[in-house]
């Protein structure tokens, strides 16, 4: 008699929640704000082209300043950025504070749903010059980043200023530069297990992504 | 009686990285205990499938070397205190002692670790690029104990039961690729053991690979859909090793593909008189 073959529980997808923090003040204007659009476009274009990403990756926009959420999580196929204009001041603490009080309230609704979910990443888009109290900010970045709890990744315009961004990036990540970035090579982190993040766990096979991770020198 | 089959497949991801499949796994019969193996290598290490061989290896050896008789006969205070209706049950009884299991789990899991050691000595690699989980059982007629360091899954069917359970619940971190290995530095402590006086007419044991889809994430319930026609096969197949194609075509099946993109290993078993 022939034996039927295993039938699939079907569960949800696991979730991957990534932060497009963008800074659209009026110092982005010009060239910078035309890069940060294009860079938004290949963010995209990059998760489109990886199957496992398109299904797993869930991305919310917030530009500053002022600080809003312009586009809530969303998968890639409902995901259409808007092309941003540079306008008003540059309130980046507050917009790093408010992503990062967004990704617990996204991992909250996961929980309550089921829903299994990766280490969460925040792209911050810059041109490098906050005009609020970032150090806060930055220390509750770097400190995410100490336990494990998110991925970082501040990334310049071109002709930034790089100064500040140094000190909110985590030291193992230090900030990079948009142009020539390839976001591809960070979602093959998607397909690898990794070691459970604890404390004093000083042996863990590998840190993170980036692949390919560009420094600026 | 026991009849068994374990298989590996590759996982798309890793076939589109060029790196090797990193699952291990083994299985053989020992004074009528059939024991199983699954070690999962850590996508994220070097050299993750030579860790996994060598816990797979180091498992098989070890459980050779030793007897399996877990289970001591009561002492007389045990029996002073046992109630005059339950004495010749007591008396009979085959069930694993907890702390001979318990030794005996550590002191593998310890020779793992010595080997691993070894393993990373000759590649001229750290211990970490060697990451690995590991899962052991060994299942009598009468019980089953069993070892788990990392999210393989057991699942088993009782004599006379219709369902299915999952031994462990899987062991992870907030986030969903994130699980512990045997060469982290508290291994020992991360290591989940249960005895269970249980006969078993199935058992699986699978690398996460198949965890998608064969467990249902909101409760953590077995799929019966998924482990029955496992079973059936099992049960019309008088020599699973020659006539393996049904699994094998299944690990690698486009369908299975499309749910997941990790390695994907299977161990299952059945007794029968």
């Amino acid at each position: 008699m022939p034996v039927g073959l295993p039938e699939f529980v079907d569960n949800p997808e696991n979730r991957c929640p990534v932060v497009l923090l963008l800074d659209t003040s009026a110092s982005m204007s010009g060239a910078p704000i035309t890069e940060l659009n294009r860079g938004v476009t290949l963010f995209k274009e990059a998760i489109l082209e990886d199957a496992r990403a398109s299904l797993r990756v869930e991305i919310a926009i917030v530009t500053f300043g002022p600080v809003q959420l312009v586009q809530d999580f969303v998968t890639v196929e409902r995901f259409n950025p808007p092309s941003f204009t540079a306008q008003d001041g540059t309130p980046m603490g507050e917009a790093i504070e408010y992503s990062l009080n967004l990704l617990e309230n996204r991992k909250e609704t996961y929980r309550k749903n089921g829903v299994q979910y990766y280490r969460p990443w925040v792209f911050l888009i810059t041109d490098g010059a906050p005009t609020d109290d970032w150090q806060n900010a930055a220390r509750l970045v770097r400190n995410a980043e100490a336990g494990k709890r998110l991925c970082f990744f501040a990334v310049a315009v071109e002709g930034a200023d790089t100064h500040t961004l140094k000190q909110i990036a985590p030291p193992e990540r230090p900030p990079a530069l948009l142009h020539g970035l390839d976001f591809r090579g960070l979602f093959l982190w998607l397909s690898s297990s990794l070691s459970r993040a604890s404390s004093g766990n000083i042996n863990d096979p590998i840190t993170l992504p980036p692949v390919g991770w560009g420094t600026i020198t | 009686m026991w009849r068994y089959i374990v298989r590996s497949a590759i996982g798309v991801a890793h076939q589109q990285l060029g790196l090797p499949c990193q699952d291990n796994a083994g299985c053989f019969v020992k004074e009528n205990c059939l024991i199983g193996v699954v070690a999962d290598g850590a996508g994220s290490a070097k050299f993750a499938e030579i860790g996994s061989q060598s816990l797979v290896k180091t498992t098989l050896e070890f459980v050779n070397e030793h007897d399996l008789h877990f289970s001591n006969k009561p002492t007389i205070w045990q029996l002073l205190n046992t109630d005059i209706t339950q004495l010749s049950k007591v008396w009979k009884a085959e069930i694993p002692n907890d702390k001979y299991v318990q030794t005996f789990f550590r002191d593998l899991t310890n020779k793992c670790i010595k080997n691993l050691r070894q393993e990373a000595q000759k590649n001229h690699c750290d211990l970490c690029d060697l990451a690995s989980t590991l899962l052991v059982f060994i299942a009598h007629k009468k019980w089953l104990v069993a070892m788990q360091i990392g999210d393989s899954i057991l699942v088993v069917r009782e004599r006379g039961k219709q369902d299915y359970k999952l031994l462990f619940n899987p062991q992870r971190g907030e986030f969903a690729n994130e699980t512990v290995f045997i060469t982290s530095p508290k291994a020992i402590i991360d290591m989940q053991i249960v005895v269970m006086p249980i006969s078993c007419d199935f058992i699986c044991a699978a690398s996460d690979g198949l965890e998608s889809v064969a467990l249902r994430f909101s409760d953590w319930m077995p799929f019966s859909p998924f482990f029955s026609p496992l079973e059936q096969y099992l049960r019309e197949t008088v020599d699973p090793d020659l006539n393996d194609q049904y699994i094998v075509d299944f690990l690698n099946s486009d369908r299975l593909n499309a749910r997941t993109d990790d390695d994907k290993t299977l161990l299952i078993a059945i007794s029968y008189e």
